[in-house]
């Protein structure tokens, strides 16, 4: 169990650190808006997967690393999930298990670009479960749904959002719906 | 009776009416100048002797006295009895002639000849020499010269009658009936029952026995027409849908009628089963009720209409749980994800 101090304000000597040592910037967000806008996607993406790892690091260290988040139930991972995201500003997490699937769904996020949102989680739950996790943005009106999944199945999520298909086609069709039925 | 006994009675006659003729006679007011006078011409049979024809002519004031009545009528009853009866039947269609051109012998008697007063005063009677008198006048010339022309209608000498031998027609009912009656003319004629009721036609016999027409008041003498001759066709305005006689010919064999005349419709049998429709027979001039046949006449529609209603079969809840029992099968369980942390879902997801 990690210490009760996760964030820790220096006034003395000006530094905010986590309680393992990790020293934290606080960025304004027209910043970061202009970062992802000036940089790009994949460089706004690398930065925001970045955070994310960040943030699964620390629930990784409070939920006793890897295994310790794997066995963990789904509201404690959602619960020490929420928490370092609202530590560092990035909005509100939920779960959503559509039969197999998994779908995380951030709602007050800092940026539009679904893209940079979808590079976050990546990087926390990668980073929480020491797992490579890919993820595919599902259409959603005022959060950002990420549908977690292989890379191969989040590529043909990524098409078919691309296409039009709703979010419940996606779901069915990764469970092997024949196309066009939905579940 | 021999012509001698005739020529016997004739001079008697003759002077009873000459001493009547010179008798003084008191004038009613206005009818002794406008009254009519009448001419009698009597003329002796063929066979007897011309000299002793007689041939008398007198006036005769018909309506004005009792008396005067009283002779008229006593030739009257001698010389047409039929016309006498036809005349007493509808005395107020005979025309009354203006002038009599003929004359009965009226001096037979006097009023002391008569027993009573009452007798006398019969005043159709009076009536009935004026129809005699215009009878003569149809057959006889009139001219002067009748005197001397065989009369037709000569008074023979034993049909001359005493006063009391005078039967008035009154007191012989027998006798109009057996006259040939003038037919008179159909507005004038009492509608006798003709045919059955509608009720007794529709129901049997009429609850109500009422008499067609009631009776006439006692005040004149009524005659009913012959049914037989009533004609009431030109007349109908109502409904008359079939014969009596046809409706018995499409039911039941009737009865020969062969006795009865056409007017003489026999009663209808209550239950010779017959349809409604054919058992309705209206009167010539039914009553303000049944003159709107379409509303009066509730016939019988010939077919009801058929009314369609769906038979509905339900089937019964046991019975089809029992049949639909074997046709599925089911085994085993749906497959349930109930993922109990967060690894196992995450590896589920990532084995999509």
């Amino acid at each position: 169990m990690a210490n009760a101090e996760p964030v820790r304000f220096d006034l003395a000597t000006g530094r905010v650190e986590t309680d393992a040592g990790e020293r934290l910037v606080l960025v304004p967000l027209p910043s970061f808006d202009e970062l992802v806008e000036w940089a790009g996607p994949d460089v706004a993406s690398r930065f925001a997967r970045g955070i994310g790892a960040s943030i699964g690091r620390r629930i990784a260290s409070r939920l006793g690393h890897a295994a310790g988040v794997r066995g963990a139930s789904l509201e404690g991972f959602v619960t020490e999930m929420a928490l370092q995201m609202a530590l560092s500003g990035w909005g509100s997490p939920s779960i959503e298990r559509w039969g197999k699937a998994l779908v995380v769904s951030v709602e007050h996020a800092p940026t539009r670009d679904r893209g940079v949102v979808v590079a976050f989680v990546e990087g926390a739950l990668g980073a929480a479960t020491g797992t490579e996790v890919h993820g595919a943005a599902l259409s959603a009106d005022g959060s950002v749904r990420v549908l977690l999944t292989n890379a191969t199945r989040a590529a043909e999520a990524r098409g078919w959002t691309s296409d039009g298909v709703s979010a419940a086609e996606v779901i069915a069709r990764l469970h092997g719906a024949p196309t066009g039925v939905t579940a | 009776m021999s012509p001698e006994d005739r020529l016997s009675k004739l001079e008697t006659l003759l002077d009873r009416v000459t001493t009547r003729a010179h008798a003084p006679r008191p004038m009613r007011n206005g009818e002794g100048a406008a009254g009519p006078s009448a001419s009698v011409s009597v003329a002796p049979p063929v066979a007897a002797d011309p000299a002793d024809e007689v041939a008398v002519e007198i006036s005769v004031d018909p309506p004005a006295a009792a008396d005067e009545a009283i002779v008229q009528a006593e030739a009257g009853a001698t010389l047409d009895l039929a016309a006498d009866s036809r005349a007493a039947k509808d005395p107020l269609e005979a025309p009354r002639p203006e002038r009599a051109p003929e004359a009965l012998p009226t001096d037979a008697f006097s009023p002391e000849d008569l027993p009573s007063r009452e007798r006398i005063v019969v005043a159709p009677v009076a009536q009935l020499g004026e129809a005699n008198a215009i009878e003569r006048d149809k057959d006889a010339p009139v001219s002067s010269e009748r005197e001397e022309q065989p009369r037709p209608h000569s008074i023979l000498p034993e049909d001359v009658v005493s006063p009391e031998e005078v039967v008035s027609p009154e007191e012989s009912p027998g006798a109009e009936l057996a006259a040939p009656a003038e037919e008179p003319p159909a507005s004038s004629r009492r509608a006798i029952l003709l045919e059955p009721k509608l009720e007794e036609l529709a129901f049997g016999e009429s609850s109500a026995s009422e008499e067609p027409h009631s009776a006439p008041p006692e005040s004149g003498r009524q005659v009913a027409a012959a049914t037989a001759d009533l004609d009431f066709e030109g007349e109908s305005t109502g409904v008359r849908p079939k014969e009596v006689g046809q409706v018995l010919a499409a039911g039941a064999p009737a009865e020969p009628s062969s006795a009865e005349p056409e007017a003489a419709i026999p009663p209808v049998e209550p239950h010779l089963g017959l349809e409604p429709a054919e058992e309705l027979v209206l009167d010539p001039q039914p009553p303000a009720s049944l003159v709107a046949p379409a509303q009066a006449l509730e016939l019988p529609s010939p077919q009801p209409a058929l009314a369609l209603e769906p038979e509905v079969t339900a089937a019964r809840l046991p019975e089809l749980a029992a049949a639909m029992a074997p046709a599925a099968v089911f085994a085993g369980a749906l497959p349930r994800f109930d993922p109990l942390t967060f690894g196992e879902l995450l590896d589920a997801t990532l084995s999509l």
